[in-house]
């Protein structure tokens, strides 16, 4: 752990005084950002004209007509958030990441930062970069799903049901998965951590990418872990806000879900690239002392 | 690198500038108003008495604002029925019973919005203790609104007036009304959903009047004329239920779903009432095995 510690703190100082010098780093997921803001506005006034007649025949088929309305248009808010935010990182979050992990590269090497080059250089790499992207995606929802099943068992009444401690673990398990669904998924991308660094900047195929990311991750798993959670913790009591969205909106408004969303966003974009850099310079320091 | 800042956060904005203002008069704004209204309206009725006279003012001008802004929206109706409660929350009964007469003129086409203007012109008559008046508009609803929701609960309604006054006879002479309506409904509408729910209220008042063998028939007649009705789970148990433990005759039970059965010898469902039929016929042997001078007759075969 104290190694850990000397070789994380330094290096969490000194990247974010490189983003901080160089805060063009932050356009690659700013652009990003830009999209997911974009798509959450259409989704804030899908059920207005004229989008609400596109629009509402597919919602009131799959969710029912109650979403369409003020204020329960809300929670719709969420769900379609959610698939949209995770449709942007496929097709284009991911590709947007390796542009910055590129960027921190060029800084790493000295070399002159502008945002055309590293755009057009990683376009070259986006079906692999792609694949990399929906692979630890998929891993992700695997993963999440072997969860929401072992949490189904264990809160079914078929299991001690009637075991007052039992009762209360499962009522604090149930309370707290969205809490371990943001930790699985801190863990997804610890594992995968090291892709987009190997691709971008040491050009290797996706094969030979996940092949190296693995032994990287296995030899330094503790570090890694730690350089994602510590940027990613920040992002908590967003998670908190989120979960008693509709306690805030009896309590305050509706719109505060909006207000919530688009923070959560702007947010994502700084830690984002926090987490990126941190991983880039991670990756250079351990590949250039080999 | 300020341009690359502005151009995008000023584009998000002029998208949300113009689609607000595309539905500017539209459904969503309404409803979104109106849920603001109703909050202050849900606070005035915490405590009426507490509430500052401005405060009540200050409301009915929001639903008034979202009935002539919205005129041509849902949410203008909910408002004009708000507005009628708003004043009867004040004690201002005529003034409520104006803006309900307004929905009965103004929107004459929609049903149940004029069932519930009516039946709230009763619920003022009843808060003023005029209850002669407050009879003759709930049954206007009954006579001039058939098929609405409104309708269908308000015979139970008023029975239920006669019972929180104590009024024993008053409560069974309206169930008793009360069934002969559901049936009316149910025998003008035949197989239609109107006429399942009014038999489904036939049998509430039924129970109500402790009428168990009424209850059992029409029970009977529902699986038989609706055999693929959503709640003939429901309607299963409540046979079970009766026969077994109101009329004591769990015999009952088997022979209607032994009808059922073979009635409809492809159902989904007869695998469950052939369970059904075997537990019934379990508990009467059991209960003649325990108690041998019972004349109960035994069970019939399944």
């Amino acid at each position: 752990m104290s190694k850990n510690k000397n070789t994380i703190f330094p290096l969490l100082n000194n990247t974010f005084q490189t983003i901080k010098k160089h805060p063009v780093t932050l356009f690659p997921l700013a652009i990003a950002a830009f999209l997911e803001l974009f798509t959450l506005e259409l989704i804030y006034f899908l059920p207005r004209w004229p989008l609400n007649s596109l629009f509402a025949p597919i919602v009131r088929s799959l969710w029912g007509e109650g979403l369409l309305h003020y204020p329960r248009n809300f929670f719709l808010m969420y769900k379609l958030f959610y698939y949209a935010q995770i449709a942007i990182y496929v097709l284009v979050g991911g590709y947007l990441t390796a542009v910055a992990c590129s960027m921190f590269g060029d800084i790493n090497a000295d070399k002159k930062l502008n945002l055309k080059e590293p755009l057009k250089k990683t376009a070259k790499r986006y079906l692999d970069i792609f694949c990399i992207v929906l692979i630890s995606t998929i891993c992700f929802f695997i993963i999440r799903s072997a969860y929401n099943l072992i949490l189904n068992f264990i809160i079914s009444n078929k299991f001690h049901p009637y075991n007052h401690i039992i009762i209360a673990i499962k009522k604090g398990l149930l309370y707290s998965a969205s809490y371990a669904y943001f930790f699985l998924n801190i863990f997804v991308e610890a594992a995968f951590a090291y892709c987009l660094p190997l691709i971008v900047l040491e050009n290797k195929k996706i094969l030979q990418a996940l092949k190296y990311n693995f032994i990287i991750v296995k030899n330094n798993f503790i570090t890694t872990l730690l350089l994602i959670i510590i940027p990613a913790l920040f992002v908590l009591p967003l998670l908190y806000l989120n979960n008693n969205a509709s306690v805030l909106m009896d309590k305050m408004f509706p719109e505060v879900v909006f207000l919530l969303l688009s923070g959560g966003i702007i947010l994502s974009l700084f830690i984002n690239t926090l987490i990126i850099a941190l991983i880039t310079q991670f990756f250079l320091s351990k590949w250039l002392k080999k | 690198m300020v341009k690359k800042i502005i151009y995008p956060i000023a584009f998000i904005l002029l998208f949300a500038v113009i689609f607000s203002l595309l539905d500017y008069r539209g459904d969503y704004l309404a409803e979104r108003k109106l849920y603001f209204t109703d909050k202050a309206f849900t606070a005035i009725l915490k405590g009426p008495e507490f509430i500052p006279p401005a405060f009540y003012a200050q409301t009915a001008a929001q639903y008034k604002d979202i009935i002539t802004k919205y005129a041509k929206t849902v949410s203008s109706k909910k408002a004009r029925l708000l507005l009628g409660r708003l004043y009867i929350s004040k004690k201002e009964f005529d003034a409520a019973r104006g803006e309900f007469n307004n929905i009965l003129k103004k929107i004459p086409e929609d049903k149940n919005y004029c069932a519930e203007a009516l039946f709230a012109i009763g619920n003022s008559y009843e808060a003023e203790d005029k209850w002669s008046k407050a009879l003759s508009a709930y049954e206007s609803i009954m006579d001039d609104y058939i098929g609405t929701t409104r309708a269908l609960n308000t015979p139970l309604y008023i029975a239920n007036y006669y019972k929180r006054k104590n009024d024993d006879a008053g409560k069974n002479n309206y169930l008793l009304k009360a069934e002969g309506y559901y049936k009316k409904i149910a025998q003008a509408y035949p197989n239609t959903q109107l006429g399942y729910i009014a038999l489904n209220y036939e049998i509430t008042s039924l129970q109500l009047l402790e009428k168990w063998g009424a209850v059992l028939e029409i029970l009977k007649n529902i699986l038989t004329d609706y055999p693929n009705a959503p709640d003939i789970i429901r309607n299963v148990r409540m046979i079970e239920m009766i026969s077994i433990q109101k009329l004591k005759i769990p015999q009952l039970a088997i022979d209607i779903l032994n009808d059922f059965i073979n009635r409809h010898p492809q159902h989904n469902l007869n695998n469950l009432l052939k369970n059904q039929i075997k537990v019934i016929n379990n508990k009467l042997i059991n209960k003649i095995d325990s108690e041998p001078d019972n004349n109960v007759n035994k069970p019939s075969k399944p």
